[in-house]
């Protein structure tokens, strides 16, 4: 049984008559780090906070399922049950998502509090315990300390330790890195893969960059316009891609090939596979929406060419 | 699954692929679309049913009714009838006409004021904000010693200063209300002075007047376009409340402060309608202003 | 004659205790039609350096000769202003949101070209859009209806509009999709090709600009620490920050599994830098000298210069 699974997530702003995500699928097994991979306006962040329940007011789920190892979280009312003791998340503006009011000790030790019951002692005690052991030097001090007066790669370690105080089963983190320098990117990768191996817990780890992708991800899922491109092992991803708009954006990225697709929005009004409107295999098959199916064990692609060649 | 043949990058030469594009509103009839506007935003609503109605009556309205400074002494102090719709007065003069000519002239001035002082302040504030240092402190400084004053009493201070004339009037309440826009843009030309547009036309060759005022100024103005709405009504009631006092515009000019001061002493002997009708004018005009503003203001934050 | 040298440049904010000394003093030389990279990153001074070539920031020394003539404070002047241009980290915050892209064009050519007929100004404005691949239809448009990649170029045909000699470039594909960035990187290569215009690529991204740049300088903590050509530092990386920023960039090579550094603690405060060499706290190869002299930039190899002493 996978620790995640959402299937048929279809979600929309109210009162629009076209879906900002369609038919979205993943899934994650514990241990593994999943990677959501899509560029701005591709529906990642949106399918991770409908799984978490945390779609913002005005945007609403009206299909799908979410579940959490076996047990099903998706309420009729088109809400999730948000299960804050099984998963959690981090974000990628690390100053902005801590209470700049608190300090950032107390802040782990509601959290803990929240979720155990015990004395707030022992848990700023358990607090700064998980400050060290996200790799901040002098965690006493730290604990004592303000958002604003720590540096970003800090934040964002105490977001994680913030995320992992409860020993989470699933963690979402979204974009984590972007925002920060590329050698502190590099020590938060660190963690997150060390963290994972200690707790055994899931990471869907949501990214536009391919970079990224490589260093953490187990398997991949590319999106698109809201839809679902392509799921498949990192490996196959580096590879061989089978689906235009993977290959389109992998070339793009270690290549200079320049494709000549025009760089337009999204529309999110058609009728079949989003990227079509784009993509230089479409043709007329292509305005109907392609189902993912499994290609290969462990792939599945959303698309209605068949690319032979290797990239 | 169809295959595709030749490379990757290439598409059939025959294929013509027409993008199918499905538009589906959720078709609302015009009609049914206004009434769920109007039940989310009720305040809104009636602020603009009420500004219509006034700014229909000041347009057309002194067309119709009578002549506000005809007297006719056999008909003083006679109640609200079919005849005379909100009465008359001591002189007996029609209240009605006089309210609606009263409209005409509040609402013009109103909107007059809340105008110059607009684009009086905005030009100041634009230009303290964008040029900083010791013009913006002092222009602060200034800005708030007019501002330690309640806007009606700087008004009544530079109306009694001047002599007194509906272009003096007009000076000074809208030089009351120019701390208030001076503030609003300054504001945001801190903000609009660090964007990188405002760089891009230094090296695009601008000179910082240039900038100041081609780049800078029209994106500044959004928050005084929307407080436009609520100075006119504060305007409207300062007018008012000074012609109550009988500082600027006097009797027997028909305006709606006037109307209240004159009929003010009335409400002892029991004539109620020679002031309840032109006060209860000031206060559905200034609620009007007021309800559109603050909906305006919130919008937009 | 090197069309810019940068000598013993300093930039402090502020002043007295709260004084924040972002440039350090930079030497730094560019020719004419070269691209040169500034890597580093945030908080190393790159940006502020950047903008003290364009005339936006003032220094506080040190002085910028351009083509042998020190413009320090007088990049506003008509002669230079036209000359140096920059493209900015934000598209859609670099383009006045009001201006249709016509009268953004239109204005570096009315106030910065030397002669103002309009219909050459027209001629010259379709040409550029042409060299930045946008059509003509694109002239009636306001930066709300374009794309990000669209705004980047039209930002690019902004610069180019006064023919100058060198363009400052600060980041100018991170805030885009990486789809988008390669499009947008070659597209300057062929701008540099065709007009000859010497480049200042500033960024973080060490992908993006080893793809451009001829020449890398990288900068740490307000200095300049390794300069070298691009093959040469990527290759044979010298100064121990520079090795470190190297192995960061994730690879997407499945089968690069090098041995990763990772850097000890966090950059310091501007504010806070100990005696000797900045790096010193989080350096691999530290010993003495280091905390107490500060090292100077030396040549370790034709073109390859590094401020560091275990290399000397």
């Amino acid at each position: 049984m996978s620790l995640l699974r959402a299937t048929g997530l279809n979600v929309e702003v109210t009162g629009s008559p076209y879906p900002i995500l369609r038919e979205v699928e993943f899934s994650v097994e514990p241990g593994e780090i999943l990677a959501l991979v899509g560029e701005s306006g591709s529906g990642k962040t949106m399918a991770a906070l409908a799984v978490m329940g945390l779609l913002p007011f005005g945007i609403d789920m009206t299909a799908g399922e979410v579940q959490l190892e076996g047990r099903n979280l998706a309420r009729s009312d088109g809400t999730v049950e948000r299960d804050a003791s099984q998963i959690s998340m981090i974000f990628q503006n690390p100053v902005g998502a801590l209470n700049p009011t608190m300090r950032v000790g107390s802040q782990i030790a509601r959290a803990i509090q929240f979720n155990q019951q015990i004395g707030r002692s022992t848990a700023l005690q358990t607090a700064i315990e998980m400050i060290g052991h996200v790799g901040i030097p002098g965690p006493e001090r730290v604990a004592r300390s303000y958002p604003h007066q720590l540096s970003g790669g800090m934040c964002q370690r105490i977001m994680i330790a913030l995320a992992i105080s409860c020993r989470p089963r699933l963690l979402i983190a979204d974009e984590p890195t972007t925002a920060l320098d590329v050698t502190v990117q590099a020590q938060i990768f660190e963690l997150i893969k060390a963290l994972v191996e200690e707790i055994g817990c899931g990471v869907v780890f949501i990214t536009h960059d391919l970079g990224a992708v490589a260093e953490m991800a187990d398997r991949v899922t590319v999106m698109y316009g809201g839809q679902v491109m392509e799921e498949l092992p990192v490996v196959e991803l580096l590879n061989d891609p089978k689906h235009p708009y993977t290959r389109y954006l992998l070339e793009s990225v270690i290549r200079e090939v320049d494709h000549r697709i025009e760089d337009i929005g999204v529309d999110f009004a058609l009728t079949g596979c989003r990227f079509g409107h784009r993509c230089l295999l479409a043709h007329d098959s292509c305005n109907e929406y392609p189902a993912l199916e499994e290609i290969s064990p462990g792939h599945r692609l959303s698309c209605f060419a068949e690319i032979t060649e290797a990239p | 699954m169809t295959q595709v043949p030749g490379p990757s990058s290439k598409r059939p030469a025959d294929s013509q692929f027409v993008v199918r594009r499905v538009y589906v509103p959720k078709e609302q009839s015009l009609p049914r679309r206004w009434l769920s506007f109007m039940r989310a935003n009720p305040l809104f609503t009636i602020g603009l049913i009420l500004l219509t109605m006034f700014v229909g009556l000041a347009a057309i309205g002194p067309f119709f009714v009578g002549d506000p400074l005809r007297t006719n002494i056999s008909e003083m102090f006679s109640p609200p009838s079919a005849e005379h719709w909100f009465g008359t007065d001591v002189y007996g003069r029609d209240i009605f006409a006089r309210a609606v000519h009263a409209a005409r002239l509040d609402l013009s001035i109103g909107l007059t004021i809340a105008l110059v002082a607009m684009v009086i302040g905005s030009t100041i504030g634009v230009v303290s904000g964008y040029l900083g240092g010791w013009v913006d402190e002092i222009i602060m400084r200034l800005t708030d010693i007019l501002l330690a004053f309640p806007g009606f009493v700087l008004a009544l201070i530079i109306v009694a200063a001047l002599d007194e004339s509906l272009l003096n009037v007009v000076i000074a309440v809208a030089a009351a209300y120019v701390p208030y826009f001076i503030r609003l843009t300054r504001a945001q030309a801190l903000v609009e002075r660090e964007q990188e547009y405002a760089d891009a036309a230094q090296l695009a060759g601008n000179s910082p007047i240039r900038i100041a005022f081609r780049h800078v100024m029209p994106n500044s103005l959004q928050p005084a376009l929307v407080s436009a709405t609520l100075v006119t009504g504060w305007a409207v009631l300062t007018v008012a409340g000074l012609a109550f006092l009988s500082v600027g515009i006097q009797p027997p000019q028909a305006e709606w402060g006037v109307m209240v001061g004159e009929g003010a002493r009335d409400i002892i002997t029991g004539e109620w309608w020679t002031s309840l009708f032109p006060g209860g004018m000031i206060v559905l005009a200034v609620m009007a202003f007021h309800f559109i503003g603050d909906d305006l203001t919130e919008a937009r934050a | 004659m090197t069309l810019l040298d940068i000598q013993d440049l300093h930039k402090t904010f502020g002043r007295g205790a709260d004084a924040i000394p972002a440039v350090r003093g930079v030497d730094l030389q560019l020719e004419r039609g070269e691209t040169l990279g500034l890597v580093g990153e945030s908080g190393c001074g790159k940006t502020t350096l950047g903008r003290i070539l364009v005339g936006l920031n003032v220094p506080t020394s040190g002085r910028v000769l351009f083509d042998g003539q020190d413009v320090v404070g007088r990049l506003n002047e008509s002669q230079y202003r036209a000359r140096v241009q920059m493209v900015f980290q934000h598209p859609q915050a670099s383009l006045n949101p009001r201006f249709r892209v016509a009268s953004t064009l239109s204005e570096p050519a009315k106030l910065l070209a030397a002669n103002s007929d309009s219909e050459k100004i027209s001629e010259a404005i379709a040409e550029t859009l042409r060299l930045v691949g946008l059509g003509q239809e694109y002239l009636t448009r306001k930066p709300g209806q374009l794309s990000g990649g669209q705004q980047q170029r039209v930002a690019i045909a902004r610069a180019l509009m006064s023919a100058p000699d060198l363009i400052v470039l600060d980041e100018p594909t991170s805030s885009l999709d990486q789809s988008i960035r390669s499009r947008i990187i070659s597209l300057l290569k062929d701008i540099q090709e065709t007009k000859a215009v010497a480049y200042l690529f500033i960024s973080h991204d060490l992908s993006t600009v080893r793809k451009i740049a001829h020449r890398v300088a990288v900068m740490y903590l307000g200095r300049i620490v390794e300069v070298s050509e691009t093959n040469e530092l990527f290759d044979d990386p010298k100064h121990p920050y520079t090795k470190a920023l190297l192995s960061a960039v994730p690879s997407l090579d499945s089968n690069d599994r090098s041995e990763r550094i990772i850097l000890r603690g966090e950059t310091p405060s501007p504010t806070e830098l100990p005696v000797g060499c900045s790096f010193q706290d989080r350096c691999d190869l530290v010993h003495d000298r280091c905390r107490t002299q500060r090292p100077e930039l030396a040549e370790v190899g034709p073109s390859h210069q590094v401020e560091c002493f275990a290399t000397q």
